[in-house]
């Protein structure tokens, strides 16, 4: 219980420090930000033990609203999954938090940076920890509020503003999909308690396989996770949704190390996994998310194939893998795409900060074409780089190996049409990410003579979460070795996350793949990244520059311009919401609002214009009325009565 | 206790009478004792004892109906609370300025009137009260407007609001008739229901009267002109307060007099409602005009209030309560902002204004957390419970039209982030170079305004209890004459 | 006086009535105009004793008594607003007199 409470409130407590205090800390306040999360950490890791030992428990606060029967109770469920989430949020929010010490050293807002990490930390651990649905909410908002806040971090570059509001605002769409969701939980159910949900499910996924009716309607569920995969698709960046997560690498790098990569866009993945037993219960969206993810997993590579920002590359292959992990999902292999998740939070977040760590050694250069040849001059970054592009292409025996084969032995299973396609996907992938590394690194220095003056290996608070991340980037297999490789140490985690609730409550898979069949598939993989990477490796290295810079045409020219999605949302969206605004405020306040308050004053003006006639100040007039007034007042008293 | 009430119209008299040099001085210490008072009313208030604090029965003015009858429920002590905040920040607002002791009589007997209109139990003395606050603001807002066409945009307003208020008395007059009763006082007028055409009538006066004021769609077409050109601290009376007139008004002599529900009528409301939820919000994309932003914006939140109203559900009156409170703290820390920039850089165009933040950190700091407080729906802020349960009760009664309101979490995060990029992010603009500091005071005021905002986030459920009381009232009665 | 007839001095007093009021409505002349109210007071004041007598009360009489005084009190007022009024504007003709118009 305290070890909870720890967790939660040492970012919190890092949070308001450095915000107060931010300025006169100086370069403290990293450390202290830091040492922050690093507590996190270490109570995340004996939590996690006492999950092993104890299994799933609930912490609760405080109750936080109180609505007839709906009981809002800020508590915090602990469980597999979510200790597992919370080791790598706080494992890799230490590591990148460490790293940015040194890369936020020459910064003047340091403290204020400290201060918004260690509150996304804080948002993010209340999203996996949180015990319902509002808990989730909470953090799903915080993290997308830390997100807008860092993305925007240099306030001074209106771009940048742009980018960070673009993505709060995307994300918002994919909220108003998880607050409808959410509404239709109570409205059907009455809770909002992911237990008691789970529990709903459970019954009707047990009264579905005995061939009975459930207790709710099919399409009540599948409107239920058809929202949440809305807000899935806000947070985790999938088609139509994904455009801000390129955007968002305005933000400091180790930013989009850590919430654009490796924490916050996972958070998709996350909702899905711990609603699975809904999800179940509702095929067509799961078709969907298949599709979706598939569509986003290709668009995303082949975008990623033709940008030349190095940070560009990396968002792109980050929306292409999380459309990995959701067509994971959508064949049901839940803890498959949390294996994809953790390593892909290795990797990916490795790439990042060597990235960062590139562009800090090119003072601020972003652009691949005007890299080359680094690998003598930032061996460090050069090797651990590397280990990250290994492992991302899956090379044998690498984490993304294992974790993309267990993907792909599902999807075999589920139907090998789907297992082409994302094969092609990971084909490409391999192909754009040996680019970004060949260009970085080999061939000859193609920047500026300033540039190269600079060139030097970044400090040790850089390069220690490197080798780290590297370490775990060649080893993260080891947590879900496939059957054939493993013999008892495999499936750890899948095991081991099966526990939780919402999959505990699943049919389980009847049919699996033979032994040979599995081989076949995984020397297909290997076979590809073998012929793919060197064939890649070998055509960029011989790549010269005039070669580099010769402008694109045809398909390469849409992919270079994102295939023009974002002017399409432009025009299609934002445009005419502008003119809607302007038409709103010219035309119709003028033309239909206006008339009534008029028509009130106009009505009044007409009938005093009318009356002050009579008003003429001349007597004979008024006697005239008077005798007329009488008159008529004398007649029909007369005629009445 | 029942001082407290009269307290107001005491001190506007001697504020009237003050000479100028005191008066701002007199004038602070005396809302911000009442501000505190009020909190004190409210920490002690017993949810379970209806009108337990301040309730006065005297019969005057025997033959008209009216009664002196007061008494603040759940819902009112609220509000009492808010019109005390208000009225604080109003002459906090002022402090910086040169206004005569007329402004502040005024202000205090705006105060006294809209403590009047949210105890009164007599539709009488309610109409009494309502109309008395429309006289200061008018004086006000003219007065010390500023703008082309003054005197036409006023007389407008006024005009406006007071054929609205005509309706409120003509569906009192009608209840009065027509249930033959010829009393005024509510606990009267609850024993007798109307029925038909008549119970037609009296909503949609009741409805055009209160429209008028909060404004529903279409009928807001006053507002956007008149906080245009009113001084600061008018354009926080009316939209801080004066438009929770409105709200509560349907809430306190509409919602209990549904006999039938009228489900026609209540689906058409939530309609206006919510097309005026979304249109101001779109119109709000868009706008130059600081001030402007702040109308549109308002009549986009109050649309989903009045949306929430008709929903007719337990969490929707709670939703209603908490997001009446939150607006008016919330709209009075945006436009103080919006003071602030005005009176630091002598302009309140966006397209003039640019890279606050270098100048002022901390007053963007506050401003951020005033803001994302305003931006529907941000859990830890006091802008998501009362938003949640409205969208909740809309989305229960209707679930398109619930999607619809909910729009307007994307429209409103739009729309008040665009200020906040222009205005304080970027490059420092011409105007914005020569930014005077933001004063001590002012932040400390704004400070409390954002620190509300965290804390009603963090812990709402202290207001809920309050006005769940109210809430159940109004539910049970609903159920119970539905039945 | 039962040898007249009641109904005859009802048609007299609705005839002074009548001049009054048309003497009224057609002249210009204020004073004249006074002339005409005075008459239509007398009518009035005419059709009071009338009744009275016809009914047996005394009320009407008092009325008459009272009436008579208002009238005359009307006419010193009246006499003097003229005066007055003749002296400010240098007529006394009713349709100049109309600065009091909405």
């Amino acid at each position: 219980m305290i070890l909870a409470k720890i967790l939660i409130l040492s970012p919190i407590v890092g949070f308001l420090i450095n915000l107060i205090l931010g300025k006169k800390l100086g370069k403290a306040s990293g450390i202290l930000g830091t040492v922050a999360v690093l507590i996190s950490f270490i109570c995340a890791i004996f939590m996690y033990q006492k999950v092993v030992s104890d299994g799933a428990y609930e912490v609760p606060f405080f109750t936080w609203m109180h609505i007839s029967t709906l009981h809002i109770g800020f508590s915090l469920w602990v469980d597999e999954l979510s200790s597992w989430m919370m080791l790598i949020i706080t494992g890799i929010g230490t590591l990148i938090h460490l790293y940015s010490i040194g890369y936020m050293s020459h910064d003047k807002g340091i403290g204020r940076f400290f201060a918004y990490l260690n509150l996304f930390i804080f948002s993010m651990l209340m999203l996996v920890l949180g015990g319902n649905f509002i808990m989730l909410f909470v953090g799903w908002e915080g993290v997308g509020l830390c997100s807008y806040l860092l993305i925007g971090f240099w306030f001074k570059n209106v771009e940048y503003g742009h980018a960070a509001r673009k993505a709060f605002i995307m994300n918002r769409i994919g909220d108003l999909g998880l607050l409808m969701g959410l509404f239709l939980c109570i409205q059907n159910f009455g809770t909002i308690n992911f237990n008691e949900i789970n529990s709903i499910a459970a019954g009707d996924l047990a009264l579905k396989a005995s061939g009975q009716l459930g207790l709710y309607q099919p399409y009540i569920y599948t409107a239920i996770t058809l929202c949440l995969f809305i807000g899935a698709m806000g947070k985790s960046a999938q088609i139509p949704l994904y455009t801000w997560l390129p955007d968002a690498m305005a933000g400091p790098t180790p930013v989009s190390a850590l919430i654009h990569a490796a924490t916050m866009v996972t958070a998709g993945i996350y909702l899905v996994v711990r609603n699975a037993a809904l999800f179940e219960l509702a095929p067509f969206t799961l078709n969907t998310i298949l599709v979706i993810g598939m569509a986003t997993s290709i668009l995303g590579a082949m975008i990623g194939l033709f940008q030349n920002d190095i940070k560009k590359v990396l968002a792109y292959s980050t929306v292409s893998q999380l459309g990995l992990m959701f067509v994971a999902l959508g064949v049901g292999a839940y803890t498959s795409a949390m294996f994809h998740l953790t390593t892909h939070a290795f990797f990916k977040a490795l790439l990042f900060l060597g990235a960062g760590s590139v562009i800090h050694a090119m003072s601020g250069e972003q652009d691949i074409l005007r890299m080359g040849g680094l690998r003598n001059k930032i061996k460090l970054t050069h090797l651990t780089f590397a280990i990250g592009t290994l492992a991302i292409i899956g090379a044998p025996f690498m984490s993304g190996f294992f974790s993309k084969d267990e993907i792909l032995e599902k999807l075999y299973n589920h139907s090998p049409v789907v297992w082409g396609f994302a094969l092609a996907s990971a084909a490409i992938t391999i192909i754009y990410m040996v680019r970004v590394y060949t260009l970085t690194f080999w061939g000859k220095f193609r920047g500026s003579q300033e540039q190269e003056s600079h060139l030097h290996e970044s400090p040790s608070s850089m390069t220690l979460p490197l080798i780290i991340l590297a370490i775990f980037s060649i080893f993260g297999g080891l947590f879900n070795l496939p059957h054939i490789l493993g013999g008892g140490l495999s499936q750890k985690m899948a095991y081991w996350l099966s526990n939780i609730n919402s999959l505990k409550v699943l049919p389980p898979h009847t049919s699996h793949l033979s032994h040979s069949t599995e081989i076949m598939l995984m020397l297909i993989a290997t076979a590809v990244v073998l012929v793919l990477g060197s064939f890649a490796f070998l055509k960029f290295k011989k790549q010269t520059n005039d070669q580099l810079v010769k402008p694109r045409f045809g398909f390469s020219l849409w992919g270079e311009k994102k295939f023009y999605v974002d002017e399409l949302y432009h025009n299609l969206v934002v445009k005419p919401m502008e003119s809607m605004s302007d038409f709103c405020f010219y035309y119709v306040e003028h033309y239909f609002i206006q008339p009534i308050v008029f028509g009130s004053t106009r009505l009044f003006y007409g009938v005093g214009q009318l009356l002050r006639t009579a008003q003429n100040g001349n007597i004979e007039y008024y006697l005239a009325y008077i005798a007329v007034a009488v008159v008529i007042i004398l007649t029909s008293i007369l005629f009445v009565f | 206790m029942q001082l407290i009430l009269i307290l107001p119209l005491i001190v506007a008299l001697v504020a009237f009478f003050m000479p100028n040099k005191l008066v701002k001085e007199f004038s602070l210490a005396f809302s911000g004792s009442f501000f505190l008072l009020s909190l004190y009313v409210l920490f002690k208030y017993d949810p379970l004892n209806y009108y337990n604090f301040i309730y006065y029965n005297e019969t005057f003015l025997v033959g008209t109906g009216g009664s002196l009858h007061i008494g603040l429920d759940s819902i009112g002590v609220m509000m009492f609370a808010l019109t005390n905040f208000v009225i604080f920040y109003v002459n906090i607002m002022a402090w910086e300025k040169t206004y005569t002791r007329s402004f502040y009589g005024c202000v205090f007997l705006m105060q006294f009137a809209l403590i009047g209109v949210f105890a009164s139990l007599n539709a009488i003395l309610f109409y009494f009260f309502w109309e008395l606050a429309l006289l200061p603001i008018y004086y006000i807002v003219y007065k010390w407007g500023n703008g082309k066409e003054l005197n036409k945009t006023f007389v407008r307003f006024f005009i406006y609001t007071f054929v609205g208020s005509l309706f409120i008395l003509a569906a009192f007059i009608l209840f009065a008739v027509e249930t033959k009763s010829g009393s005024f006082e509510i606990t009267e007028m609850a024993k007798n229901s109307l029925t038909g055409k008549t119970q037609i009538l009296y909503t949609i006066f009741l409805l055009i009267g209160f429209g008028v004021k909060i404004p529903i769609f279409p009928l807001h077409s006053w507002q956007p002109s008149t906080y245009r050109k009113a001084p600061a601290e008018g354009t926080v009376l009316l939209s801080g307060i004066m438009l929770k007139m409105g709200l509560f008004g349907l809430l306190r002599w509409l919602v209990p007099f549904q006999d039938d529900a009228l489900p026609i009528i209540q689906k058409v409301v939530i309609i206006l409602a919510i097309i005026g939820t979304v249109y101001g919000a779109i119109i709000a994309l868009r706008r130059n005009d600081l001030k402007l932003i702040a109308a549109f914006s308002s009549l986009s939140h109050v649309g989903l209030i009045t949306a929430g109203i008709f929903a007719y559900k337990f969490v929707g009156f709670q939703g209603v309560a908490f997001q009446m409170l939150v607006h008016g703290i919330n709209i009075v820390g945006i436009l103080y902002i919006f003071d602030i920039i005005e009176r630091s850089t002598g302009t309140r165009y966006l397209s003039d204004l640019g890279g606050i933040s270098s100048k002022s950190p901390l007053f963007s700091a506050l401003t951020l957390i005033i803001i994302i407080g305003t931006i529907a729906v941000t859990p830890l802020t006091n802008g998501f419970p009362g938003e949640f349960l409205l969208l909740m009760s809309v989305f229960l009664y209707n679930p398109i039209l619930g999607i619809l309101a909910g729009s307007t979490i994307i429209l409103g995060a739009a729309y008040l982030l665009r200020v906040y990029q222009r205005a304080f992010m970027g490059e420092v603009s011409e105007h914005v170079s020569n930014f005077k500091a933001v004063s001590a005071f002012d932040l400390t005021a704004l400070g409390f305004i954002a620190l509300l905002v965290l804390v009603l986030g963090i812990y709402p459920q202290f207001i809920l209890d309050i006005s769940a009381n109210g809430s159940q009232y109004l539910t049970n009665l609903l159920e119970l004459k539905n039945n | 006086m039962n040898l007249i007839g009641f109904e005859n001095y009802l048609w007299l007093a609705s005839a002074l009535f009548c001049i009054g009021l048309l003497g009224a409505l057609v002249r210009r002349n204020v004073i004249i105009l006074l002339m005409c109210i005075e008459l239509m007071l007398n009518a009035s004041n005419l059709l009071l004793v009338v009744f009275a007598k016809m009914f047996g009360q005394m009320n009407g009489h008092i009325f008459v008594f009272f009436s008579m005084l208002v009238a005359a009190a009307e006419v010193a007022v009246g006499l003097a607003l003229i005066v007055l009024i003749y002296r400010k504007f240098k007529t006394i003709d009713s349709s100049f007199l109309d600065n009091l118009k909405g």
